[in-house]
């Protein structure tokens, strides 16, 4: 299976540099990756492998056959039938492995990275320790979801493999059945190992607007605003006053108007945000194959990126299953630890019935809020509500989640889909009459399509 | 679409505490979705002739057939001769009807099922599959037993037997290299057993327990041979995770 995927870097790199397998080697390892395909198929193994040494397929095969020529022999009377027995007996009895058989027998796996972007390769080497001699390992590989295999090379001391996740969250990355047969080949023997688990970063979403709110903090930033300040924006001129800076004159009007006048510089802030995660479900889009919960996430950590990029403080607030918030703050390891705290929303269990009231604390006084929602859920306009009613200014991005599927003859699904947009236009409509600004990101275009109305004007929040 | 600025890390690679560092540079460029097949086996390599002359002249494309090929003659060989001619056997049995389905079996049963025996076959038929080339051996000699084979035959059908059984461990699917002095000791075996059993001896009452105490003293051989010399002191649950 080395190389696996014609073109995928970890398969072509190692090509270059080691010599070529030979083909009983390629033909060992395409053997592993089909019985690994099938284990994947199969799904996560519940039940552990036998402990102990079993007899292999060769043994069953040369014991079947030398029984069944000794009591054939017995039963007929025919002496000529026990030389049908000796050749397997004598095969059995020299393969045995004897003394040279390891009684210590113990894996040990290692996972670089523990922690990478989505779509890049993480590298698992399984290690074999024993004390005797062993026959050529075969390994069984059962991914966990969201994996895929893109090598699997088996060595004399272990097994190599070369993994790729495709969405974000904390992957398990499976199991491993490992077949260790003795040097003769007659038993062998299973060992399981646990891959263990790797923290996946979803690949942020290109953006980098950043509108902001009406009121801004009294904290020095780089978003102007309409007041005058010591920013480095000239908004006006005004008459001299006494004490100021001769530097700040405005030579042109000072000199028509015969009066010293001075340069009125604008204000600038930083901004707070907060981005609000609906995770109340996840849906798959069997047009496109993407999911609601992946594309929320990138396009979030994509504006994260930008306020960050600019010095702005932004928080979390993720609702769904297990209410999540990290307070807002800046800086470059805010990043990290707002994908960190959401790597798992994926094994929340989905939460019925009415959502907790959002904690003060994870709001701060006129922080943007930004509202990441496939819409799709009555729930999330009561939340969306809730910041309302805080005050805080609040635009919502609205996530795709794909039409359902619907027979093209069928009148009763082409009302149906007529209902469900119409539900979704009435939530869009709910929304846009409170004043809330509803957006639409669209999966692999760049955020700041839908952002960028927002600039026209600053967002207003609602009085308290 | 890419942003000028660069990602938000200069953290080492991997450090438990640290941050992934290989992400894309400028952010996630606008590209259309990418859909891959989870666990995706490896593409087969091609067995079969490619076109052209290079085709015709490449060994390792041919490997593979005649691998099988030799399996399946040798297998259907051994079948044949094992079900014979004569008085008793199966070819007298069913006719030339039972020699077809003999044939046609073992061509189907001497080679091992494609990418090796299903781990854990639940179904009858997958069991069938799965165990096959163990049922070819074990009937050619349940076959071989119902006739009183000649001398020449029955040295055939034990050759063959020899054969087919040092092939499959050698081109099965798990490969396994047979040395040479187990393959010599094998047939040296069989043909040491063969003429005597054939020796114009009288065979009395006795001859039948003596024949079990034989086989018994064998069995007795071979399974203190298979006993593992050393007593294994570890933990069954040895195997570790990270």
């Amino acid at each position: 299976m080395n190389p696996a995927r014609p073109g995928s870097p970890a398969s072509a790199a190692p090509a270059a540099a080691a010599p070529a397998p030979d083909r009983a080697t390629l033909r060992a390892q395409a053997l592993a990756a089909a019985r690994s395909a099938r284990a994947h198929a199969a799904g996560l193994p519940d039940s552990p492998p036998p402990p102990h040494w079993r007899a292999g397929e060769q043994t069953l095969r040369l014991l079947t056959v030398a029984t069944a020529a000794a009591l054939a022999a017995l039963a007929t009377g025919h002496a000529w039938l026990l030389a049908l027995a000796a050749a397997p007996a004598v095969l059995l009895a020299l393969a045995a492995p004897g003394r040279s058989r390891p009684t210590r027998l113990s894996t040990e796996s290692t996972t670089r990275p523990a922690r990478c972007f989505e779509g890049e390769p993480v590298t698992v080497r399984v290690a074999v320790h024993h004390d005797g001699r062993i026959g050529a390992l075969e390994p069984v590989v059962a991914l966990g979801p969201g994996l895929s295999l893109d090598a699997l090379t088996v060595t004399a001391t272990g097994v190599d493999l070369v993994l790729r996740a495709d969405s974000w969250g904390r992957r398990h990355l499976g199991v491993l059945d490992l077949d260790v047969p003795d040097a003769g080949g007659l038993t062998r023997r299973t060992l399981r190992t646990d891959l263990g688990t790797v923290d996946v970063f979803p690949v942020p979403g290109a953006a980098h607007l950043t509108p902001i709110p009406v009121r801004l903090p009294e904290r020095i930033g780089e978003h102007t605003t309409a007041h005058e300040g010591a920013g480095v924006e000239v908004v006006g001129v005004r008459p001299h006053v006494p004490g100021e800076r001769q530097r700040r004159i405005h030579w042109p009007s000072t000199t028509r108007r015969d009066a010293v006048q001075i340069n009125q510089f604008a204000a600038e802030r930083a901004a707070d945000a907060v981005v609000l995660l609906d995770t109340l479900a996840d849906f798959h889009d069997a047009t496109t194959g993407l999911r609601s919960l992946d594309e929320t996430l990138r396009a979030a950590t994509g504006l994260t990126r930008a306020y960050l990029r600019r010095h702005d403080r932004i928080g979390l607030v993720a609702v769904g299953g297990q209410l999540r918030r990290l307070t807002a703050a800046g800086g470059d390891r805010q990043f990290y630890r707002m994908v960190e705290s959401v790597l798992e929303v994926r094994q929340d269990r989905p939460r019925h019935g009415t959502l907790p009231p959002l904690p003060l604390a994870a709001l701060p006084a006129h922080a943007l809020v930004y509202a990441f929602t496939p819409l799709a859920d009555q729930r999330i306009l009561d939340v969306l509500g809730q910041v309302r009613e805080r005050g805080n200014p609040l635009v919502v991005v609205e996530i795709p989640v794909g039409e359902p599927a619907t027979h093209p003859d069928d009148e009763t699904d082409a009302l149906a889909l007529r209902l469900w947009h119409a539900e979704r236009e009435a939530m869009r409509a709910t929304l846009r009459g409170r004043g809330i600004p509803v957006v639409r990101h669209t999966p692999g275009r760049t955020l700041d399509l839908a952002l960028a109305p927002l600039l026209r004007r600053r967002i207003t929040g609602a009085a308290r | 679409m890419n942003e000028p600025t660069s990602r938000p890390t200069g953290r080492p690679t991997g450090r438990p505490g640290g941050r992934p560092t290989h992400g894309p540079a400028g952010g996630r460029a606008p590209k259309p979705p990418v859909r891959r097949t989870v666990a995706a086996p490896a593409p087969r390599p091609r067995t079969g002739p490619s076109t052209g002359w290079s085709g015709w002249t490449d060994r390792a494309a041919w490997a593979p057939r005649l691998e099988s090929a030799a399996l399946r003659g040798t297998g259907t060989a051994l079948a044949l001769a094992a079900a014979g001619t004569g008085e008793g056997t199966l070819t007298a049995r069913f006719g030339p009807i039972g020699v077809a389905a003999v044939a046609v079996g073992a061509l189907w049963a001497a080679v091992p099922a494609p990418e090796g025996a299903a781990a854990h076959p639940v179904t009858w038929p997958a069991r069938l599959t799965a165990t096959r080339t163990t049922l070819l051996p074990t009937a050619a000699v349940l076959f071989a037993a119902l006739g009183e084979p000649p001398l020449w035959r029955a040295l055939a059908v034990t050759v063959l037997l020899i054969g087919y059984l040092l092939l499959l461990d050698t081109l099965g699917p798990r490969r396994r290299t047979v040395r040479p002095f187990a393959a010599v000791a094998a047939a040296g075996a069989a043909l040491l057993v063969l003429p005597v059993a054939f020796a114009p001896t009288a065979a009395g009452e006795w001859s039948r327990p003596l024949a079990l105490l034989g086989l018994a003293a064998a069995a007795c051989g071979v399974a203190a041979a298979l006993r593992p010399d050393r007593t294994p002191d570890q933990d069954p649950d040895t195997p570790t995770g990270p």
